[in-house]
């Protein structure tokens, strides 16, 4: 497996982790505190906000280690190389998952317009972000093994 | 996604420059040797300015380098706009 696709699977695995954590620590240990303020817009505000920081903060701890093991394991590859096949991959795969976020962002509205409650909106914009983001990194996967 | 229309002789170059391996090529060209396997398989046509390169590792013209057969090329044409 190449550097690329490594990155790749492991911005996945990453993500998978951090959101699964973070929803597990508000909506499963913090559970009574939290559940009953589904319908604020402050909680998911706030939800949505610590999120962004508690994501920016393990992603940047989990990339030093990751880099570190990407350093020793391609000794002799300069592992921050790109040229213009990853970039257009990288371009192409990153349009693929803003599109399914905008799709997501769209739709989130919806649920709102008719009369459901407000959570939903915020559930469906996460989940979009998530997806999005995710199926970008699949989408690499994708045309690093079947070509542009 | 291979594209039939664009076929390439890297592999045969190669062979005759003594058996230049994939990353030599790609060291030469400034790019991964996982590019270089995908410009050989024909899953990616490189810009014009990387199949001049290789040309060049190669010292050959660049049409001995890439063929075009237009017959397979499936692309649509633009409609010439109404005066």
């Amino acid at each position: 497996m190449s550097i690329q696709e490594k990155k790749a699977v492991f911005n996945i695995i990453s993500s998978v982790l951090i959101i699964g954590g973070y929803l597990y620590y508000t909506f499963g240990i913090h559970a009574n505190e939290n559940l009953p303020l589904q319908n604020d817009v402050q909680f998911w505000a706030q939800f949505i906000l610590t999120f962004m920081v508690v994501t920016i903060v393990l992603k940047i701890i989990i990339h030093i280690f990751f880099h570190i093991y990407l350093t020793v394991a391609h000794k002799d590859e300069d592992i921050e190389f790109e040229d213009e096949y990853d970039k257009r991959i990288e371009m192409k795969s990153d349009r693929n998952g803003n599109y399914f976020f905008i799709l997501g962002f769209v739709c989130s509205f919806i649920p709102v317009a008719m009369g459901e409650p407000v959570y939903w909106m915020f559930m469906i914009m996460l989940f979009s972000g998530f997806v999005g983001g995710t199926l970008g990194d699949v989408w690499k996967l994708y045309y690093y093994r079947k070509g542009l | 996604m291979a594209k039939d229309h664009i076929q390439n002789n890297i592999r045969r170059l190669r062979f005759f420059k003594d058996e230049l391996t994939q990353q030599a090529l790609a060291d030469e060209i400034g790019v991964t040797r996982q590019t270089i396997v995908a410009i050989e398989k024909g899953k990616y046509p490189p810009t014009l300015e990387i199949a001049f390169r290789i040309a060049n590792v190669f010292e050959v013209e660049l049409s001995e380098v890439f063929t075009y057969d237009a017959s397979k090329d499936k692309f649509k044409k633009r409609k010439p706009k109404k005066k």
